[in-house]
């Protein structure tokens, strides 16, 4: 149920986040800034207690696990680059850094993303080849 | 040749010698910099318009001429070319820019006008002012040039008043001058008098203007010195104090070519109208001058006086990547846009901590640092253009026409939003299908007047009290003038006509406020837009969003809201703004959720760390 809705709120975050980006917009606002930061405190939760339900499974421990090696890793990788993407915007919504240092966690943020989003449809491709 | 034409032949060539005529392209002797930084004396002999020097003791004396004077080592047809004396000349004007403002409380107008191609602006021709109407109307706060001494402009019904009042050539003491007895005031006050010829020279320390050209005739001869008809009348003359002249005729012009900020200020003053800050101290001065810059330390020119205007688009406008530099980015942000200097300018690199980069595609500099700090209502200001400052027998009171509103936020060309100063322009116009325009001036000054005879007027020189009545009144009135358009009033964004259900008002684009960006003062960093925090703008309530805006009309209208000349969503943005209240919750869960994520990838790693130590032990055993 937590897995499902952290896709669900992942699938969230990725149409709020590129689709502008792919309509011409050079950066995110109005409305599709506002879903997107509703989105994101979701999404982080969920994907934390999803992460933690899943994890023994994943073999968090090293033991042997039900689970394929690549899937396993896709999912620990996906978690690392949660840290920088979500760190990223956290940082740039304090006034510690320039303007200098905003844009590179823009692009921390953007790519991260991208990132996430590339380990996730390896995941469904790898699936889909397994029931295959 | 007998030996009479020979010596004309020889002074009219030393004459077009001695002006570069005779050479054209040739650079003078004052438009060759020797690299010193002292500053040239001006010791020099009056010529006047006629090319002759100015001696004392010849009659009639005449007021030296400036193309002739400085025209002698400078080349005037170069600087005649410069922002300030091109109105009309130009292909690309550039950006709007501050409007001269015919205002009448006693004719209800209020319009913007300019020779210059700006949105929004109106021709002087268009409401029948002539070129001569304009000089004697506005040139108080313009240094001559452009239609003062261009005969293209010129009308043929004033054609022998010019040769009365003589040209208005470009003014060059109203900037160079630094001579603190130079009083600029004269000038306005003699082209009142249609002195145009005398009105420079009325300004210089060593000469006096006495009489009025608009008192002679139109045949008055200024060399004949023949007395008028008119008795009472006194012909425009000057005195020279003989005291400034050497033995060599020559006199001394304290002249700069860094002009102090005092110069500019006489044209470009400005005071907001705030009712908690009566007192002029109470007002501050741009952040550049006040840490020591001049004001022609950015808005630099060489000999052709280009002013740099350093707006941001200025560098595309004049295909001139080095005018960049001289923008608030160009010099600010000159490490990021990798631009040499030509300048030694190189303005402090702002931190803008904290300030997500969208901001910087959204806003341009000006929204957060220039202008009047934002308050919950618009202010009206005086500028000197505008309302005549610095010159005798203005009306002082604060609500004297034109009511200029400052600040609005406005969306620009580059679709950033921007600061700007606003006229609402209020006219009599004539409708003709969907094509509005306004009436020549001559045609409606008389019936306004007449039929606001019986209204009092306010001393303050604001709009007078009245209603929907007395418009409908005056433009029955013009019906009888054509029956091919339809008088209107245009006022306050809407334009009123008379129809048989009485007025009626609806939206046209001719009704649109004149905009202009705010360039200064330039706030410091700590009285940013934004300096308190995001809630500056990203509140509910913020000003940004719902300052409230004066639709100015002598009608009754209802004020706008900042919003509406920012193209933005009111609603988007005050769902975002009431979202910051969430948004300790908002970075508390993230924290939290990335702080159970890295435990987990730090036992992960803790775990992998142990798994390798023991099977390294293993293979060890």
């Amino acid at each position: 149920m937590v897995n499902t809705l952290w896709l669900i709120s992942f699938f969230g975050m990725v149409i709020t986040g590129f689709i502008p980006l792919i309509l011409g917009n050079t950066a995110l606002n109005g409305w599709w800034m506002i879903l997107h930061v509703s989105i994101a405190p979701l999404f982080s939760i969920l994907l934390a207690i999803g992460a933690m339900y899943s994890a023994k499974k994943m073999g968090i421990d090293f033991n042997d696990s039900p689970r394929s090696e690549l899937s396993r890793s896709i999912f620990w990788l996906f978690l690392l680059l949660f840290i920088p993407c979500a760190l990223s915007i956290l940082f740039s919504m304090n006034t510690w850094f320039g303007s200098t240092i905003q844009y590179v966690f823009l692009k921390v943020h953007f790519y991260s993303a991208i990132g996430m989003l590339l380990l996730v449809i390896l995941h469904f491709n790898f699936l889909r080849n397994n029931k295959g | 040749m007998n030996k009479n034409s020979v010596y004309k032949i020889c002074f009219i060539g030393l004459i077009l010698l001695s002006q570069g005529k005779a050479f054209p392209g040739e650079k003078k002797l004052g438009d060759v910099p020797d690299g010193s930084r002292h500053p040239a004396i001006h010791k020099i002999k009056l010529v006047d318009h006629d090319s002759s020097v100015i001696h004392l003791y010849e009659r009639p004396l005449l007021p030296f001429s400036t193309e002739m004077t400085c025209g002698s080592c400078h080349d005037y047809q170069s600087i005649r070319s410069g922002w300030h004396f091109n109105a009309g000349c130009v292909e690309n004007d550039g950006r709007n820019s501050q409007p001269w403002i015919y205002a009448n409380p006693k004719t209800l107008t209020q319009i913007p006008l300019s020779y210059r191609n700006w949105d929004g602006a109106f021709s002087p021709d268009e409401i029948g002012m002539t070129a001569f109407e304009f000089n004697q109307l506005f040139g108080r706060h313009h240094p001559g040039g452009s239609v003062g001494d261009q005969e293209k402009f010129w009308d043929k019904k004033n054609i022998f008043r010019w040769n009365v009042s003589g040209q208005l050539e470009i003014n060059c003491l109203v900037c160079h001058d630094v001579n603190p007895e130079n009083d600029r005031s004269q000038y306005a006050m003699n082209l009142k008098k249609q002195n145009f010829r005398w009105a420079t020279a009325s300004t210089s320390s060593f000469a006096n203007v006495n009489g009025s050209a608009k008192d002679m005739p139109d045949n008055y001869d200024i060399y004949s010195g023949f007395s008028p008809d008119d008795s009472k009348a006194i012909p425009p003359s000057i005195d020279y104090d003989g005291n400034k002249f050497n033995e060599k005729d020559e006199v001394f012009f304290d002249l700069t070519r860094n002009i102090p900020n005092e110069n500019c200020y006489f044209c470009h003053s400005k005071m907001v109208i705030d009712k908690e800050r009566p007192e002029f101290w109470q007002h501050g001065e741009d952040i550049h001058l006040k840490r020591g810059m001049n004001c022609v330390d950015c808005h630099r020119n060489g000999l052709d006086h280009q002013m740099v205007r350093g707006y941001p688009n200025e560098f595309r406008d004049k295909n001139s990547s080095e005018l960049f530099t001289y923008s608030c980015e160009g010099c600010h942000l000159s490490k990021e846009n990798d631009q040499k200097f030509s300048h030694n300018n190189n303005g402090q690199i702002p931190q803008h901590k904290g300030l997500p980069p969208l901001h910087f595609e959204k806003l341009s500099c000006t929204a957060c640092h220039s202008g009047e700090m934002l308050t919950n209502e618009s202010f009206f200001m005086k500028t000197s253009m505008a309302h005549a400052l610095g010159t005798h027998g203005i009306n002082k009171a604060d609500s004297t026409l034109p009511h200029i509103t400052t600040p609005v936020f406005q969306e620009d060309i580059n679709g950033k939003i921007s600061p700007v100063n606003m006229v609402w322009p209020s006219f009599w116009g004539w409708k003709n299908g969907e094509n509005i325009f306004p009436m020549k001036k001559d045609n409606y000054e008389l019936i306004v007047k007449n039929v606001l005879s019986k209204v009092s007027f306010n001393k303050n020189g604001s709009w007078p009290i009245i209603n929907e009545n007395i418009i409908s009144k005056i433009l029955t009135s013009f019906e009888s003038q054509t029956s091919e358009s339809t008088p209107v009033y245009i006022s306050g964004g809407k334009v009123y006509a008379q129809n048989s259900n009485g007025l009626s008002n609806s939206y046209h684009p001719i009704t649109d406020p004149y905009t202009w960006p705010i360039g200064h003062n330039v706030r410091p960093a700590t009285m940013s837009l934004g300096s308190g925090g995001c809630t500056d703008c990203h509140s509910a309530d913020s000003p940004f969003y719902t300052g409230i805006i004066t639709v100015d009309s002598p009608l009754k209208t209802d004020d706008a809201m900042m919003v509406d000349f920012h193209s933005q969503n009111l609603f988007a943005a005050q769902v975002f703004s009431n979202a910051f209240i969430f948004r300790p919750w908002l970075k508390g869960i993230i924290y939290l959720s990335v702080f159970l994520i890295l435990s987990l990838l730090a036992l992960l790693f803790f775990n992998g760390l142990r798994k390798w130590i023991d099977s390294t032990e293993l293979d060890e055993s």
